[in-house]
C-alpha cells in the first residue's frame, strides 16, 4: 500500500487514501476507525496521481486471425518505413501511400487537450497513428505517427510496435524518417550558410549501403521515439537507416517535405516507390489542411 | 536490461566495474567519455531500460575528420579485457519517476554479474559544501566495509584522500544520543542515484563511492582529477616520466 496524503472530509475526521499497487484500487481508510470505507475502481485513476501512460496498439481482426496461424505470433516483414511528425507523415502520404496500402493497425499514446481530430480521424492533419501494410507484398509495412510521442512513451510504443511485427528476417530493412528544427542542430558553419531544410543520417552497423545525405555529425543527437526505434534496431542488430530533416519553419510546407524526395531512390524505399503523378497535389492537399489549424488569426 | 553486442553472452566475473552517475556538472561521464577514449575499450553491450531518455548519435570517439558513422545509444557498455575494467556509460538522463525502478534493477544486474569491486564515480554541488570543504582537495571517498578493510589504509595514509564528512541530521541528536563519531549521515546533493546505489550495494558488495565538489560549468579540470585519482588507485594508464 502507498500512502497517497490526507484528504479531510470533514472536521472531525481525516481520511487517508492508500494506493494497492497489486489490484490498482484506492483505499481510503479513516483513521479513527480501522476499517476500509471505500473502493474505488481503477478506471477512475487519471494521470493526476500516476504518470506512467503506455502506448497501446489495435490490430485489424484480419490481422489478429492472420496471427493465430503463426507459430511466432508475429507477422513476416521486409521492409518497414516510420514517419514520425508532420513532415515525413506528409512525404510518405504523397509519395508512398498508395491505395495498395491499407490500415491493419494502431497506435494509441495519449492525446493533448490542444490536440482536435476530424471524427472520422483520417484527415491528413488529424493526430493518429496508423499501421498500413501493402495489399500485392503483405511484408512491406508502413506507420505514419502523427500524434506527439513524448521521450517516456517512447519505449512502450517501440515495444507495441514490434509486439506483433517481427525483424527475424535476414532481409528486414527498416527506415525512419523525422525531422527537427534547426535551432537544435550545432555547427560550427552557421545553419543559415546551410539552406535549410536538409537531411542528415544515422545508419546500423547491418545497414551496408551510404545514406543519400552527409551522416549527422557530433555533437548533434537525436532523442525521443526515432532514437528509441533506432535503438531497438541497433540492439536487434537489424539493417536500420535514420533520416533527419532539419527545417527552420514553424509550419508544415512543401518544402520540407521535398527535402525526403531524393530518399525514393535509396534502400529501402526505392522497392515500395511507385511513381505518383498526384503528388504534387496531395502535398499542397496537406498543407492547406495543417494550414487550416495553425492560423493564429482566425 | 542488459544486451549483449552480437548475441554473445559475456562474463564479468572478476572485473572491476566503474559506475559514472548522472550528477551535477556530469563530470563523472566525462571521466568515464576520457577513461573509454584514453584505452580504447571496447563496446559490448547495450542497456535498454523503460526509465532513460532514448538517444541516439554519431560516435563521439571518432577522430574530428572521420566520416563513418557508429551509432551510439542512451546506455552502453565498455569493457577492458587487459586492464579488468567495465564502464557503464549512460548519456541521458532518467524519466522523471523512474530513478528508483533504473537504480534497483541495476544494483540487481550488479550482484548477478559478480564485479570484484564497484567504483561508483559522481560528484557533488559545491554550493552545499560544509565550511571545512571549502578548502582543499575537492576529492571525496566513501567506502564500504570490505573496501575499508582492504584499501581504507591505503586511502587515508598512502594517498590521503579524504572521507566524506558525515552531516547531522536535523535535529541534531542530543549529546547522549550523539554517541561516537560515525553518527551522522552522508549526503550527496547532486549526485544523482550513486548514494542510493550504493546504500543498496554496500551491504554484500566490495563498493567505493568517489565524488567531487564541483558547480555546473566547465567541469574538465574536475573530470581529469577525478580519472587521476582512480587511475592512481586501480593502475590503468600508465604514465612515464621522461628522463632527461
Amino acid at each position: 500500500m502507498i500512502p497517497m496524503g490526507h484528504t479531510i472530509f470533514n472536521l472531525t475526521r481525516v481520511f487517508t487514501k492508500y494506493y494497492d499497487c497489486e489490484t490498482r484500487s484506492i483505499f481510503v481508510r479513516c483513521n479513527t476507525v480501522f476499517h476500509w470505507l471505500i473502493r474505488f475502481d481503477s478506471s477512475l485513476l487519471r494521470t493526476k496521481w500516476f504518470t506512467t501512460k503506455r502506448t497501446s496498439v489495435r490490430w485489424s481482426p484480419m490481422v489478429k486471425a492472420e496471427l493465430l496461424k503463426i507459430p511466432e505470433k508475429k507477422l513476416p516483414c521486409q521492409i518497414l518505413i516510420v514517419a514520425i511528425g508532420p513532415a515525413a507523415s506528409g512525404f510518405v502520404q504523397s509519395h508512398l501511400l498508395t491505395d495498395d496500402f491499407q490500415v491493419v493497425g494502431a497506435l494509441f499514446s495519449g492525446l493533448s487537450d490542444s490536440d482536435v481530430n476530424t471524427f472520422d480521424q483520417m484527415s491528413p492533419a488529424d493526430k493518429n497513428c496508423y499501421i498500413y501494410r501493402s495489399r500485392q507484398i503483405p511484408d512491406v509495412f508502413m506507420c505514419l505517427c502523427k500524434t506527439d510521442v513524448s521521450a517516456e512513451q517512447s519505449y512502450s510504443w517501440t515495444e507495441q510496435l514490434f509486439s506483433c511485427i517481427s525483424t527475424a528476417s535476414p532481409h528486414f530493412y527498416m527506415s525512419i524518417l523525422c525531422s527537427y528544427m534547426t535551432s537544435e542542430y550545432r555547427s560550427e558553419v552557421p545553419v543559415s550558410d546551410m539552406n535549410p531544410p536538409f537531411l542528415r543520417a544515422l545508419k546500423t552497423p547491418r545497414f551496408a549501403g551510404t545514406p543519400l545525405c552527409p551522416y549527422l555529425e557530433q555533437p548533434n543527437l537525436v532523442s525521443g521515439l526515432p532514437a528509441q526505434l533506432l535503438t531497438y534496431c541497433q540492439m536487434k542488430d537489424v539493417k536500420a537507416v535514420l533520416y533527419v530533416c532539419y527545417t527552420d519553419t514553424l509550419y508544415l510546407d512543401t518544402f520540407t517535405m521535398e527535402v525526403f524526395k531524393p530518399l525514393v531512390q535509396s534502400t529501402p524505399i526505392k522497392d515500395v516507390f511507385q511513381e505518383n503523378k498526384k503528388a504534387g497535389e496531395v502535398m499542397k492537399h496537406i498543407v492547406d489542411i495543417y494550414s487550416l489549424k495553425n492560423s493564429l488569426y482566425l | 536490461m542488459f544486451v549483449p553486442r552480437d548475441n554473445k553472452p559475456i562474463d564479468f566475473k572478476g572485473f572491476t566495474l566503474i559506475y559514472p552517475a548522472l550528477s551535477v556538472g556530469n563530470v563523472a561521464q566525462l571521466m568515464a567519455d576520457l577513461l573509454i577514449s584514453t584505452m580504447t575499450m571496447h563496446k559490448v553491450g547495450y542497456i535498454q531500460h523503460p526509465s532513460l531518455i532514448p538517444l541516439v548519435g554519431n560516435d563521439p570517439y571518432a577522430h574530428p575528420s572521420a566520416t563513418t558513422c557508429k551509432v551510439v545509444t542512451c546506455c552502453e557498455v565498455y569493457d577492458s579485457v587487459e586492464h579488468n575494467v567495465v564502464i557503464v556509460q549512460q548519456r541521458s538522463p532518467f524519466i522523471k519517476g523512474r530513478r528508483n525502478a533504473y537504480k534497483k534493477w541495476l544494483a540487481q544486474w550488479i550482484r548477478e554479474c559478480g564485479f570484484s569491486k564497484v567504483v561508483i564515480a559522481t560528484s557533488s554541488s559545491a554550493d552545499e559544501r560544509l565550511d571545512t570543504q571549502i578548502t582543499g582537495p575537492q576529492f571525496r571517498f566513501v567506502a564500504s566495509d570490505k573496501i575499508e578493510a582492504d584499501y581504507g589504509e591505503m586511502f587515508r595514509n598512502f594517498y590521503e584522500w579524504d572521507e566524506l564528512e558525515r552531516r547531522q541530521t536535523f535535529p541534531a541528536p542530543s549529546v547522549l544520543e550523539a554517541g561516537d563519531r560515525g553518527q551522522g549521515q552522508l549526503y550527496i546533493p547532486g549526485g544523482g542515484i550513486a548514494m542510493a546505489l550504493f546504500n543498496d550495494l554496500c551491504s554484500d558488495t566490495p563498493v567505493v563511492l568517489l565524488l567531487m565538489f564541483c558547480s555546473e560549468g566547465d567541469n574538465i579540470p574536475e573530470a581529469i582529477e577525478l580519472t587521476n585519482r582512480i587511475n592512481r588507485w586501480l593502475g590503468l594508464i600508465l604514465f612515464h616520466v621522461s628522463e632527461s
